[in-house]
């Protein structure tokens, strides 16, 4: 399951992102300690239940932003911010469970939900089965967990 | 003559970054519409002229499945292409959209070349 969430969120972020992807430590050593965490998250139900979440900084998020929309006009960063992280983790889902469990498998996924956490939550994400990468030289970490 | 897009997507950035990508092929495009659910899709429908649909599955109000047979039970759009972009991987979902005359399926991340590919061999020179 590692191996497929270390290849696959590469593969996602480098071609869907447009990112410069590096594993990193699987630390929280990586983050910028004192700037706050998004946490983007996305529970998945079917032949397994679990959920998938995407630890990022605010960077990093804007790079996801320039990336997608390039010179686009936007109207409200922040939300922008949080729906591009928001589609980040719906779009690795899907893949990841696609590669996971086989295209035969039918998931039911919630809408994704991102919040900004600060320090001491972002540790909790550290507890999930989990991948770090300097994307563009920004951390970021991606987690899975399987519900029972 | 250009084509008319109609992009059905409850995410706003999904939608933009379609828009984008779209830009980036040298498909000749007139408009590209935005709906948010599938019934705001199916008002810009009665009120614009559309070549082809890209449509979302998973979204709120009205999702691609019961979108697909509202507008298959309508004669007027019985042949209109739809093209399914999603992150839903699943076979059963996939058939059974198909069985509603879907006309192709993408799964995010699109490329540019994925669309033109896509929207050459179903529309063609087909255009208003």
């Amino acid at each position: 399951m590692k191996d497929i969430l270390i290849n696959k969120s590469a593969e996602v972020l480098e071609r869907w992102g447009l990112f410069l992807v590096d594993r990193a430590e699987d630390s929280i050593t990586i983050f910028e300690s004192e700037m706050p965490f998004y946490l983007a998250e996305l529970k998945f139900k079917g032949c397994v239940e679990g959920t998938y979440q995407v630890l990022s900084q605010k960077n990093f998020a804007e790079i996801l932003v320039s990336n997608l929309l390039g010179d686009q006009n936007i109207d409200d960063q922040d939300q922008t911010m949080k729906d591009a992280l928001g589609e980040l983790v719906n779009v690795l889902s899907g893949n990841l469970l696609t590669e996971q469990y086989g295209d035969e498998e039918v998931f039911e996924l919630t809408p994704p939900e991102v919040s900004i956490i600060n320090a001491e939550d972002a540790k909790k994400f550290f507890s999930l089965q989990h991948t770090c990468y300097l994307a563009d030289d920004q951390p970021l970490g991606i987690g899975c967990s399987l519900d029972g | 003559m250009a084509y008319n897009f109609l992009l059905i997507d409850d995410s706003n950035i999904v939608r933009k970054v379609l828009i984008k990508t779209l830009g980036m092929t040298s498909l000749p495009i007139d408009q590209i519409h935005e709906a948010e659910n599938g019934k705001v899709g199916l008002e810009k429908l009665s009120s614009q002229w559309i070549d082809m649909i890209f449509l979302d599955i998973n979204m709120p109000v009205m999702n691609g499945i019961e979108f697909m047979e509202k507008l298959r039970a309508q004669e007027t759009y019985k042949s209109l292409p739809v093209v399914i972009v999603s992150t839903e991987g699943s076979q059963d979902r996939i058939k059974r959209l198909e069985d509603l005359g879907i006309k192709a399926y993408l799964r995010k991340p699109v490329t540019p070349e994925d669309l033109t590919t896509t929207v050459e061999t179903l529309l063609g020179g087909a255009t208003k």
